[in-house]
């Protein structure tokens, strides 16, 4: 029996000691080596959570006709804008309201991992049929929201450039890189360039011609036209975004939407100037005597080719809406 | 008593590794996740990218808080980092130990943190509030967060900043006193961030999937299987061994009773196939497998020289004497003969056997002492020659012994070529005494089959087994029938003889220059006995071709 006993006990402990083997050593983290390339910043699931909470703020806001309700996640020259529209509706404009399209057709999503970071989304078609929006939204720090800068309706058209992948992303393009034939920041002041100076500017043929330009034009032209002998028309331009929001494509080259703030001033001499109803809904009144100031955010996106190209810089799209008139 | 002592370890160790086995893929399996946690004192905590798969692809995190709200974010690893800022925080890197993670309060001390943290928290705690309300239920905990830090910059210092919505988590849970994620995992750099928005001690438990395995399981079975087995049939070998000596003592007498028969053995060849292999076959199955596996490994080639008094040889004998028959089946078969047929069938005795027998058993007589006046092959003549059985005595000790009660005594007998020439003069006498036997029980009709094959299979061996002859021709009469070499007979056949001693049957080929080796023989017929038996099929060639 004590053999009995002592072989199994030694069987048992063979066994045991088999088992104990089988617990491996502690696993340690092995991560994944930073990419040489930063990686997109957003996954499509953020990208769309996102766009919803964008909509959902202009929903809730566009609901109350009210700025104050825009929150956070619309800024800058989309807040803007969208205050403007908010009173024009107010003042019973139709279609005040831009409408924008809560899917989206395209994503350029930052690959970054510094800030501000910028995510660019070409949105559906519009319900009413005009031309899709060009969505522009930054990043300013780790702890800041993805917010609505501003929108750009495409020209009719418009061809937008090819871009990577939402899961590679679009590397952000520096405000003077001389990575792109033309850098953004001299890209928005050579446009501005162009608006005030018309074919006289030195960079009129670096732009292919766009609605914009045409419309801007048109406008100037209408209000001297109006004044006529009794008063005068002035324009002026400034660039807002001092650093043009911007992100690469496919080809090297960069889309870059800036804005620009134009001020229509006119002076009235012995005369009185009948405004239409989405003017006199921000001036408050549909007839000034002596002066009328409307300032304008224009917003423009361009596609600019990559360093060494002889293109011209393609207008891709522009949003120009006022945002206050003052006059008396 | 050393042997049943022996036999019983071995099946008690079998027992215990088949027990252990089991205990090791069911009570001792290994949890199946991997769970570890860590408290961070600091209310933030986050993890080092590759903490997230440390021990499997997909994770479920959890964090607990004792009081307030928890939030549970997962986002790309330089996120979280440049979210947490130089906001003080816990850093988990790994696991120190299974159930423990290795943490390290990584962040700068609190002094400098608040003016980050207020700076960033500013921008940040609006995006959340609006969001949160849409977001999750819990619409009522999160203002109150955000009002607290909105309205004390003082207890933003204290109060960790609140990462609830923000666009860069991939994914988001937030609850009271607890929030759950399920990660499945992605290529990346991964990081989860837990806070407890209202201060307060927050804990980290990742838990993860483990592939379990159960090694021991099978092999362990296995073996314990195999020893259980052995143990058994030693046991089996050791209680058969105790009833030899009757067996033997019956044998006697009914050799003393049967002799007369031996003339009729010849004639007994025609003997239906199909009776002999069926009760062969059937009692083979019941127990006798087994046995004659452990004979076949080692303990037989000693028993040989026991023969008389060892117990164990029974299931050995089997074999040996069986394969004996079962060359002499399968010769008859090519012969067309029936009588070759039967002989190997009946080596194997069984109880179904038996009980037929005893039955038949007058009338065999009656047909065999008719079959020798007329024809010996003829239809009827099968069971006549049944009876001859006895002539089987050509083996004599084998099937002396065998017919007593025990077949190990069979075994002995065939397996050392020593012992040939005195075998067979025993078989004679032997043989005859069998035919009495039969009539008892089970025992005698294993006797009396094992007889008739060899008194059957004896003029076919003497053909084809030339060594048989060999044997044979030394102890006069017996030998012949066992021999009958089959020149026709395919490979296995002969092989068969062989069969019989296992380690013994090796040593006796070797001493007469025979090619093949004993245990793939011994393997073999017990086989084909077994299956063959019962249907009467099983040995296809033997038992219809001889019919």
């Amino acid at each position: 029996m004590r053999r009995t006993r002592a072989r199994t006990l030694a069987a048992l402990a063979v066994v045991t000691i088999g088992l104990a083997g089988c617990s491996s050593a502690l696993p340690t983290p092995q991560p994944e080596a930073l990419p040489a390339v930063a990686p997109a910043a957003l996954v499509d699931s953020q990208v769309s959570r996102i766009l919803d909470e964008v909509t959902s703020a202009l929903a809730d806001a566009d609901a109350l006709q009210s700025a104050d309700a825009l929150g956070a996640r619309i800024g800058s020259t989309a807040k803007e804008i969208r205050a403007a529209q908010y009173v024009q509706a107010a003042a019973g404009a139709a279609g005040a309201l831009t409408e924008i399209p809560p899917t989206s057709q395209t994503i350029i999503a930052p690959a970054t991992t510094e800030w501000p970071r910028t995510l660019m989304v070409v949105t559906t078609a519009p319900e009413d049929l005009r031309a899709p929006l060009l969505l522009t939204l930054v990043q300013e720090s780790p702890r800041a929201a993805y917010t609505l800068m501003s929108w750009v309706r495409l020209f009719p058209g418009t061809q937008m450039p090819a871009t990577a992948q939402p899961s590679i992303g679009s590397a952000p393009v520096d405000g003077a890189s001389q990575e792109v034939a033309t850098s953004p920041i001299d890209v928005v002041a050579r446009y501005v360039d162009v608006l005030a100076k018309g074919s006289d500017s030195d960079f009129a043929e670096a732009f292919s011609a766009d609605p914009l330009r045409e419309r801007i034009a048109q406008q100037r032209a209408g209000w001297t036209e109006a004044v006529g002998e009794q008063g005068s028309v002035a324009e002026s331009y400034e660039i807002l975004s001092a650093e043009p929001s911007s992100l690469a494509t496919a080809d090297g080259g960069a889309i870059v939407v800036g804005t620009v703030r134009t001020v229509t001033a006119i002076s009235l001499v012995d005369s009185t100037l009948t405004v239409g109803d989405q003017t006199a809904a921000l001036l408050g009144s549909s007839e000034v005597s002596s002066s009328l100031v409307i300032s304008w955010d224009s917003v423009v996106a361009f596609s600019v080719p990559p360093a060494g190209s002889a293109d011209p810089i393609v207008v891709l799209g522009a949003e120009h809406a006022p945002i206050s008139v003052t006059g008396s | 008593m050393l042997q049943r002592a022996l036999a019983t370890l071995l099946c008690l160790l079998g027992m215990a590794a088949i027990g252990l086995a089991v205990a090791s893929a069911t009570v001792w399996r290994p949890v199946d996740t991997l769970a570890a946690s860590a408290q961070a004192a600091d209310g933030l905590v986050t993890t080092e990218p590759g903490v997230l798969d440390l021990a499997a692809e997909s994770v479920t995190i959890s964090a607990t808080s004792a009081s307030g709200e928890v939030v549970l974010a997962i986002g790309s690893a330089e996120d979280v980092a440049a979210w947490v800022g130089e906001t003080p925080a816990t850093v988990i890197s790994g696991l120190s130990s299974r159930t423990t993670l290795a943490s390290s309060s990584g962040a700068a001390s609190p002094t400098p943190s608040p003016t980050p943290s207020t700076d960033a928290s500013a921008p940040a705690d609006p995006s959340a509030s609006p969001e949160a309300s849409p977001a999750s239920g819990e619409s009522t905990g999160e203002p109150e967060a955000t009002a607290t830090e909105d309205d004390g910059a003082a207890d933003e210092a204290e109060l960790p900043p609140n990462p609830d919505g923000s666009d860069l988590w991939v994914e988001q849970a937030v609850g009271t006193r607890e929030a759950q994620l399920s990660w499945p995992g992605e290529a990346g750099r991964w990081s989860a961030i837990a806070v407890a928005t209202e201060g307060g001690p927050v804990t980290l438990e990742l838990t993860w999937p483990q592939d379990v395995t159960t090694p021991w399981r099978v092999p362990g079975i296995i073996a314990g299987s195999v020893l259980l087995l052995a143990g058994l049939a030693w046991w089996v070998v050791l209680l058969l061994g105790q009833h030899r000596p009757d067996a033997v003592l019956g044998l006697v007498a009914r050799a003393s009773r049967s002799r007369g028969t031996p003339g009729g053995r010849r004639a007994q060849r025609g003997h239906p196939a199909g009776q002999h292999h069926e009760d062969p076959g059937a009692s083979v199955s019941g127990a006798d497998p087994d046995a004659q596996q452990p004979s076949a490994e080692a303990p037989w080639s000693p028993p040989p020289v026991v023969r008389g008094a060892e117990a164990a040889p029974d299931p050995a004998p089997w074999a040996r004497v069986a394969p004996a028959p079962a060359p002499a089946a399968s010769p008859t078969a090519p012969s067309a003969t029936p009588a070759g047929s039967t002989p190997d069938v009946e080596p194997v005795p069984t109880t179904r056997r038996a009980l037929r027998e005893q039955r038949e058993r007058a009338e065999r007589e009656q047909q065999e002492r008719a079959q020798r006046e007329g024809s010996t092959e003829a239809g009827g003549a099968p069971e006549p020659r049944y009876d001859p059985p006895p002539p089987s005595s050509p083996y004599p000790t084998g099937p002396g012994a065998a017919a007593g009660s025990a077949p190990a005594a069979m075994t002995p007998t065939w397996d050392p070529p020593a012992a040939y020439g005195a075998p067979n003069a025993r078989a004679e006498d032997v043989a005859p005494a069998r035919p009495s036997a039969p009539l008892p029980a089970p025992g005698p009709a294993w006797s009396e089959i094992a007889a008739q094959g060899e008194t059957t299979e004896a003029e076919p061996r003497r053909r084809r087994f030339p060594f048989s002859r060999r044997r044979h021709s030394e102890p006069p009469a017996p030998t012949p029938p066992a021999p009958a070499p089959l020149p026709d007979l395919p490979p296995i056949l002969r092989e068969e003889p062989p069969v019989p001693g296992t380690a013994s049957a090796d040593a006796w080929r070797r001493a007469w220059g025979l090619p093949s080796g004993g245990a793939t023989a011994a393997g073999w017929t017990p086989r084909d006995e077994t299956t063959d038996g019962p249907p009467g099929e099983g040995r296809p060639v033997n038992p219809e071709e001889g019919r």
